[in-house]
């Protein structure tokens, strides 16, 4: 019982830290483009493409993550394989000693700067992803009648 | 009923359950993923035809964004073999606009630190220098910094109108070849 308030409380945090992350992206994506592109990851012709559609596609992840109950192991495999990508592009990055923002919840250098913090952050975003599709499987449903 | 489980098998799936999630042996799992990214993607083309704003373009020279932005606003852009002319011939003020401690590990040919960090006590320091007809020709370390262009602003509501700013800065200098030198 205790388990499942755990993860269900987890699967709230996630998509809420996906939504909250998503309306800076949504409200100014000139601003969010401008920060992908000082990551210097994507080609510069795909940023805006990549700034339009990204928060769209973290709020419908994490829409579907609290809302639709069936399909919370895709949610939760699209939000991880994103965290994954943030993480890659975090790091690199952070290697080469750039000064940049990091885009996560504003897309200015000042109020949210891109630090190990954010990597961590990340991480931990990843392992509450990791943790709904653990839950997701036969695996949960084994678990649940070994205590039968 | 908890005798008809096989606890060793548990264990083992335990296991390999952590390392690989049994929804991720599961095709409508990855389907349900396609599906999320692709209606993600769609709201995505949706809302940005429908901004009120006016639409972003889906495609943008971003590796031109600095110069775009400096010709829109009306400077001058100029490439370097411009600014190397004007240098030999000793024409207006090439102005660094990086940080200082930069700018003394190597800067443009007679070029003056005026770090955009620091713009107001810097240019109180070489105002009495910036004197004659000669464009005032920012730069800083590349063509995706924006410094140069800022300090343009900077120097434009200073009075100056002849600012020029070159975008490609250090990187594009060197790239051509040329030298960079201690700071003055």
């Amino acid at each position: 019982m205790n388990r499942r308030i755990w993860v269900h409380t987890g699967r709230i945090l996630l998509a809420v830290a996906f939504w909250v992350a998503a309306v800076h992206k949504v409200l100014d994506p000139a601003a969010f483009a401008g920060a992908i592109h000082q990551y210097g990851i994507l080609p510069p012709t795909w940023v805006n493409a990549a700034a339009l559609t990204l928060p769209w596609i973290e709020i419908t992840a994490a829409g579907a993550l609290l809302m639709w109950p069936r399909g919370r192991p895709g949610a939760a495999l699209v939000l991880l394989g994103l965290l994954g990508v943030f993480v890659v592009a975090m790091i690199i990055n952070l290697w080469q000693g750039a000064e940049i923002p990091c885009g996560c919840f504003s897309s200015s250098l000042e109020a949210d700067p891109l630090t190990w913090r954010s990597v961590a952050r990340n991480l931990g975003y990843m392992v509450l992803a990791w943790w709904v599709l653990l839950d997701s499987g036969p695996f949960a449903w084994q678990q649940a009648r070994a205590k039968v | 009923m908890s005798a008809s489980v096989d606890h060793t098998s548990l264990q083992r799936n335990r296991l390999h359950g952590f390392l690989l999630p049994a929804a991720l042996t599961q095709p409508q799992v990855w389907r349900q993923a396609a599906g999320l990214l692709l209606l993600g993607t769609l709201l995505g083309v949706v809302v940005n035809a429908w901004r009120p704003t006016g639409a972003l373009p889906w495609r943008y020279p971003w590796d031109q964004h600095v110069a775009i932005q400096a010709r829109e606003a009306g400077f001058a852009v100029w490439e370097w073999d411009r600014v190397q002319t004007a240098v030999q011939q000793g024409a207006g003020w090439l102005l660094d606009a990086r940080p200082e401690e930069q700018y003394w590990e190597g800067a443009l040919p007679g070029a003056l630190s005026l770090s955009f960090a620091d713009r107001t006590t810097a240019f109180a320091a070489l105002q009495p220098m910036l004197i004659g007809e000669g464009p005032l020709i920012t730069y800083c370390s590349g063509p995706d910094c924006d410094e140069a262009l800022q300090l343009g602003y900077f120097l434009r509501e200073q009075g100056y109108t002849n600012v020029v700013v070159f975008v490609g800065g250090v990187e594009a200098w060197t790239a051509a070849g040329q030298l960079l030198e201690g700071g003055l």
